[in-house]
């Protein structure tokens, strides 16, 4: 009688433990992302006249429609804007507003036609590495935001955008980028977009490579035309029996282009290049 | 008995705390994390793609193939010094005029010779007398070999370059041999016999195709040295026909010196002669069986100002390549 008491009763505080220790952990993660989420708002809201200003600027522009921005479907279609003797205000298809409850530093969004890839574009105000390592809602590790590094204009009117992603074992992110690799798969996969707030810029994919991990930003800068037409030649130039660089478009350092890049398995010091430039704008 | 139940209930409240503890410490594991700033992501690799090693697999319309294991180039350079050698100019080292690939296959023992024409316009680097690098240009590959200042760095500069024009394959090992080496080579042997494997009474009446005949220093030295512009434009028969002739020659020399043992040939031409070799690998030149066919690089000749230009078609070089260097993944 004694013994079956005693174990029941260890049985009992067993269980007790568990679902204490549970308790435990719940709690201790509720208030890490509560703190999370603090810093975040901390540091969205540090500029706050900028963005103010950035804000309502913005929602100046898209209440002159009459219908309120759609929050499309990945599936279903964009409806072109017709065309009339007076010029309809841009709507975007992408719900910047319901991107901005999230994350103010969300400032674009990005699509590759024939792809999954569909991301918001982020860019931190203060640290350059934070995106790699955050989801925009805040969540560290894994797989973290598509971003680019302040060094780089959110208006995309730079020579080159820098987009970083990382490159995820399940195919999310920039994990299907290496599918550029077989050069059957680049010809069918030339266009990417970039939505902003009051405009989407259409570029077309001419080179996929294998590059080295400098800090193109840094070591090629947008406002030099000669370092951005050295940045091109280093694409042209470009032999690694992994990288196809397509020659149907001609590309200098006049253009606009994005980067997109991410790693490289296998190759610390290598990072694997999606160069793509502006063939439309449409506002 | 009060006591008893106190202890127990103490005891129970204890381990409840550190259960507690032991719940928000996994909590805040997670956030171990750095956040660490670019170029970074040194830490992804743990969650990065399963996918194999890049350098090694190839995609070409959904196939995978692996590089072949198996293979290994070693690069072979004929060098033209010109006579006089300069340590004072940059780029006064020689030229690389026979440049030819020979692709061994470990697993078949057998041996393919790839043929780089000298005209090929390729990225050559150009280096100031103290070694450093100065620019870049496009121009002859084999003026690439002018910038070292000993026959081992001109063969190492070439090894770069030649694997840069062939989409950064590796280039194991070299050996070199200037025209004056297998001039001492021959010397030393008492003369090449030689089946003349063309026409070349341009040069010498004797040199009827098919003749056989026995040759001097002096003589083999110019053969090779010979330019033929007979078949201007023309590259690939140009090349063939040097291939032929070079292969005469070494047939010739491998005779005297018993089975194509190069490392004797080498050891003849002295200072002539340099090589990164292992012994082991020199003698894999000499056993392994030669394939028949010559590949050379597909492209076009283009007359440029001075020379011939030779304009890799790059397409069907990616192909070459890749079918020399790659096999289908077999899962």
């Amino acid at each position: 009688m004694k013994r079956s008491r005693l174990i029941a009763g260890i049985t009992g505080l067993v269980i007790m433990a568990a679902g204490v220790g549970l308790l435990g952990y719940e709690g201790a993660s509720y208030i890490r992302d509560r703190k999370a989420r603090e810093k975040e708002l901390e540091a969205a809201l540090r500029e706050p006249d900028i963005r103010q200003e950035e804000k309502t600027e913005l929602l100046r522009e898209t209440e002159k429609a009459p219908e309120a921005a759609v929050n499309a479907d990945k599936e279903e279609e964009q409806s072109e804007a017709p065309v009339q003797e007076e010029k309809e205000p841009y709507v975007s298809k992408i719900d910047f507003e319901a991107l901005w409850d999230i994350n103010t530093d969300i400032y674009a969004y990005i699509e590759i036609d024939g792809t999954d890839i569909s991301y918001p574009v982020l860019q931190s105000v203060t640290n350059d590495g934070y995106y790699l390592n955050h989801t925009p809602e805040g969540k560290s590790g894994r797989p973290a935001s598509i971003f680019t590094l302040k060094a780089d204009s959110r208006d995309f009117t730079d020579f080159n955008t820098v987009i970083y992603g990382h490159n995820m074992k399940n195919g999310l992110m920039f994990g299907k980028l290496k599918e550029y690799r077989d050069e059957e798969y680049l010809d069918s996969h030339r266009t990417i977009r970039i939505y902003l707030p009051d405009r989407e810029l259409v570029y077309k994919v001419f080179a996929a490579v294998v590059y080295d991990d400098r800090l193109i930003t840094s070591y090629y800068k947008n406002d030099d035309p000669e370092a951005c037409a050295r940045y091109l030649d280093s694409i042209y130039g470009n032999r690694d029996i992994n990288s196809h660089v397509l020659k149907d478009t001609e590309v200098t350092e006049e253009d606009r282009i994005i980067t997109l890049s991410t790693c490289v398995r296998g190759q610390m010091d290598a990072r694997y290049l999606i160069v793509a430039v502006l063939t439309d704008e449409i506002t | 008995m009060r006591s008893h139940k106190f202890l127990l209930s103490a005891a129970a409240a204890l381990i409840m705390i550190a259960a507690a503890a032991v719940g928000a410490m996994f909590a805040f594991k997670d956030d171990q994390e750095e956040t660490k700033t670019l170029p970074g992501y040194e830490d992804s690799y743990d969650s990065e793609s399963d996918d194999e090693e890049w350098d090694s697999t190839i995609v070409e319309n959904g196939v995978r193939y692996r590089l072949d294991p198996d293979i290994e180039t070693v690069l072979f350079l004929g060098v033209d010094d010109g006579g006089e050698k300069s340590e004072l100019i940059a780029g006064s080292g020689g030229r690389a005029d026979t440049i030819l690939l020979l692709i061994l296959d470990d697993s078949k023992k057998s041996m393919k010779v790839l043929s780089v024409s000298r005209d090929t316009m390729a990225e050559v680097d150009a280096y100031k007398t103290d070694g450093s690098y100065s620019y870049s240009s496009l121009t002859h590959i084999n003026m690439q070999y002018a910038y070292g200042d000993s026959p081992t760095r001109s063969a190492y500069l070439m090894k770069k370059t030649v694997s840069k024009l062939l989409y950064g394959i590796r280039i194991d090992g070299f050996f070199s041999l200037t025209a004056k080496g297998i001039r001492k080579a021959v010397d030393l042997m008492g003369g090449l016999e030689i089946t003349m494997p063309d026409d070349y009474t341009e040069i010498d009446p004797r040199y009827e195709k098919g003749a056989k005949l026995k040759l001097s220093g002096e003589d083999t030295e110019r053969l090779l040295r010979f330019r033929d512009i007979t078949v201007a434009g023309s590259n690939e028969s140009r090349v063939e026909r040097h291939l032929k002739l070079i292969d005469s020659v070494f047939t010739g020399l491998g005779g005297r010196i018993g089975g194509k043992n190069l490392k004797k040939l080498m050891d003849l031409a002295g200072d002539e002669a340099a090589t990164d070799l292992d012994a082991e690998t020199l003698k894999k030149l000499s056993d392994y069986s030669l394939e028949e066919r010559m590949y050379t690089l597909p492209g076009s000749v283009v007359e440029g100002e001075d020379h011939d230009e030779f304009h890799v078609d790059e397409e069907a070089l990616r192909k070459l390549i890749t079918g020399l260097y790659y096999r289908p993944e077999e899962e």
